[in-house]
Formats: C-alpha cells, structure tokens, sequence
C-alpha cells in the first residue's frame, strides 16, 4: 500500500528502491500509474494552493486587536470592580 | 535578520503582541488555505483563520515548544475547521468512499490499466472543468482523508509533520495520503478516459 508513497518520497530501502525502479522499466502499465499518481498531486497543489484574498491579513490583525482590547477592558473593569 | 518562530513565540509568551503579529503574518496564508480547503466556503474560511489565531493566542502561554509551533498552528486549524463544519453540517457527504475504488482492509486494491495522461499538469490546470473537478472531489473526500491531503500535496509539509500536526503515526499518514490520491486520481482518470 504505502509503496508507492515510500517509492516517491525515497524513503524505500536501497535494495527495495532499486527493486521498484527495475519493475518499474519493464511495466508500462505501472509507469503510466505512478505517473498519474505524480500529477495527481501536482494538480492539487496547482488548484488548490490559491493566494488568500490580499485583505486578509488587514481583517486579521484588526478582528485580533479588537478582541485583545475587549478583553483588556473587560479585565481592567474587573479590576476597578 | 527575522526572528525564528522559537524567538517569536518566546517573545509572544511574554506579552510582546507585535511579535504574535509578526508569526500570524508568517502563517496566516497557510492557515485560510487549509481552513479554505476544508471548509470551501472563503467567508467562512476567513473566521476559521480568525477563531484559530484567537485559540493560539488565548494558549500560547501554555505552549511548552515539544513540538514545532507549525505543528501547533495546524492542529488548531484543523479542529478549528472541524468543528466549525460539524456545527454547519449543511452539506451531506457524497462518500467517494462508496462510490469510488474498493479497498481491502489494507488498503490496497486492484487499479485499472492506467490511462495515459498525455497532456500536462501545466496545460490542464487551465481548464476550469477540471479545476471544478479537483475541487468537488477534494470537497466530498472524507474530512481525514482531506487533512492529510491538504498539508501533504498542497502545502507541502513532511509525512513526520503532518502526523505531528494532525496527532497520528507516520504510516496511518501515508495510508491516508495514499488513499486520498487514489481517490482523487480515480475521478481525474476518469476524466481523462472521457476526453
């Protein structure tokens, strides 16, 4: 099952590695699947590693600092209470 | 010279809030395109980002630093995603699961002869038919499945990171990351057999 993960990340043994990569020049069939397997993930990370819209940072750190100042406030009422 | 994430956190542990700004601007791409990932929804994605940073902020006192803080940010992302699509709730799961290959117990099964994917991941990211394609299958992927996926292929963490972040063994990331791309290329293949 992980083989193939194990294979593309080069994290097989040596012996196991050269095993795969000898199957793998006389199997056409698996070839062409661990290709697919690669652009799978290829395509992924095209599609889905988007930039965030460029205001997000800006809403962020005001939502962030508005909520420090809220409990800040709070705190210090407690505080004077 | 910036600051490392050790001696932001640090300095944030101290009260020192400009430097807790400093590791949000550092993360804050990677946390909403994970929260995106996982919720879909950009408005929503945006208060997962927003609930997440609060919770490390709230905790980061407490953080001892035996994991890196990344692994940190991520798990809290991904329960933060979690629970906020259990409150939602809305969308039913077209379980891929059923509909897609069979598995042993394993996890192995047995593949179709492989179609030839002649044309490139470059030119076909192009195409928005199958970017819609991509982005319903990653959507309907059950939620572990989608986790591991999206920290692996598409922000590229190590398999050792990913199950720091998400509290698993190395293997049962590879197990799901497996699954998870047999899953999306299945869909993809048959795709490419209908072109």
């Amino acid at each position: 099952m992980g083989l193939v993960v194990d294979y593309l990340d080069r994290t097989l043994a040596a012996a196991e590695f050269q095993d795969v990569g000898a199957h793998m020049h006389r199997c056409p069939p698996c070839v062409r699947f661990v290709d697919s397997y690669c652009k799978t993930s290829t395509l992924c990370q095209r599609v889905l590693k988007v930039p965030p819209p460029v205001e997000l940072g800006g809403r962020l750190q005001a939502f962030l600092r508005s909520q420090l100042a809220m409990a800040c406030n709070v705190g210090g009422r407690a505080k004077r209470g | 010279m910036p600051m490392t994430d050790v001696e932001l956190v640090k300095k944030a542990q101290t009260g020192d809030y400009p430097a807790f700004e400093d590791l949000v601007r550092r993360y804050q791409d990677r946390v909403y395109r994970l929260a995106l990932g996982m919720i879909q929804v950009p408005a929503e994605a945006e208060e997962v980002v927003q609930d997440t940073f609060l919770n490390i902020f709230k905790n980061i006192k407490e953080f001892r630093g035996d994991a890196a803080i990344s692994s940190w940010i991520f798990r809290v992302t991904a329960n933060t995603a979690l629970m906020a699509l259990r409150r939602q709730r809305r969308k039913p799961h077209l379980s891929l699961e059923d509909a897609g290959p069979d598995f042993s117990e394993d996890g192995t099964r047995h593949v179709q002869e492989p179609t030839d994917w002649t044309i490139k991941p470059n030119e076909l990211v192009l195409s928005g038919e199958l970017k819609e394609l991509i982005q319903t299958t990653m959507a309907n992927l059950p939620e572990k499945y989608r986790l591991v996926l999206l920290l692996k292929d598409v922000e590229g963490l190590s398999n050792e990171e990913v199950a720091e972040a998400l509290g698993l063994t190395v293997p049962t990331v590879k197990a799901r990351l497996h699954r998870s791309r047999l899953i999306v290329r299945d869909q993809l293949d048959h795709y490419f057999r209908n072109q």
